[in-house]
């Protein structure tokens, strides 16, 4: 059943995407990454996979940040309500952590932007 | 006469092909994107028998009647079937009239399975995951594209030279 022709395209599609794993891995490099604003301004980017200690100054005082475990939260803040160190570590795309009284804005961009990357049925 | 018959012949691909979408739906499979395509059997039998033109058709008129049936229509899974199923079945046709002697409809079956696979990915990419991350799947789906499509390849053999009995059918089977 199978020609000459087909056991040879049959073969050359196999390597071809056999071929193409690594270049595909290529991809990849799109690290996430933690972006500090205050005020409107960025402060700086910074990557999740390196825990560090940052401080940040805002508008009352100094903000903690601290990047651990490809997460981020905020240590301590000069603000009344603390809402921004009850609202514990994010590390997904898109996710915010906010101190309004300080005007610090701490987001994480890159990789998938959703948590869920799609629904299909 | 003639044409009767050949319309109703033409029909009745389009029936089992809309079945045959239908039912793959159930099939239990690892995950969304990995899927037989068996409904490509018919577009190629399609093809192999009336051409291009009426392979289009079965398959244009498969998706809709397939995903109005299994509640899909406009749905993601819509755009995935019409695109991939519509640069396949190009594909295949165009590849079936150049090549008719030199590869068989397995050879044929394999080409229109990897177009199948890489069309809905980028239609994936530009309509609903604008991420590249997304073209990681690309080589184990089309691993898995190339083995269906000699599935497929092997079962539109079969088909067709059944079919050949019909007299109303003009058409040289290629064993």
């Amino acid at each position: 059943m199978l020609t000459l022709a087909d056991k040879i395209l049959i073969a050359g599609l196999v390597i071809l995407t056999l071929l193409s794993f690594p270049i595909i891995k290529h991809f990849h490099h799109e690290g996430k990454w933690v972006v500090i604003e205050v005020d409107g301004r960025v402060v700086g980017d910074f990557s999740l996979e390196e825990d560090r200690l940052i401080p940040v100054d805002g508008k009352l005082g100094t903000t903690r940040v601290k990047i651990v475990n490809k997460g981020v939260r905020v240590l301590d803040s000069p603000c009344p309500h603390k809402l921004c160190v009850k609202s514990g570590p994010i590390s997904r795309s898109g996710e915010t952590l906010v101190c309004l009284p300080n005007r610090v804005f701490i987001r994480i961009k890159g990789g998938d932007e959703q948590s869920v990357d799609a629904v299909t049925k | 006469m003639r044409k009767i018959k050949r319309n109703a012949f033409i029909s009745s691909l389009v029936a089992m092909a809309v079945v045959i979408h239908s039912v793959e739906m159930f099939i239990p499979s690892p995950s969304p994107w990995l899927r037989f395509g068996f409904a490509n059997i018919i577009a190629l039998t399609a093809i192999a028998m009336f051409g291009l033109r009426v392979g289009l058709m079965v398959t244009i008129l498969r998706v809709f009647l397939g995903t109005i049936l299994m509640g899909t229509f406009f749905t993601p899974a819509f755009f995935l079937g019409m695109g991939g199923g519509i640069g396949s079945t190009l594909v295949m046709g165009m590849a079936y009239k150049q090549f008719k002697g030199i590869f068989s409809l397995v050879g044929i079956s394999v080409m229109g399975a990897y177009t199948h696979n890489i069309v809905q990915l980028v239609i994936v990419y530009l309509l609903f995951i604008r991420h590249s991350e997304i073209f990681y799947v690309l080589p184990v789906l089309l691993l898995f594209g190339i083995l269906t499509g000699i599935l497929n390849g092997i079962a539109a053999t079969y088909l067709t030279t059944h079919m050949a009995r019909f007299s109303f059918v003009q058409f040289d089977p290629i064993s």
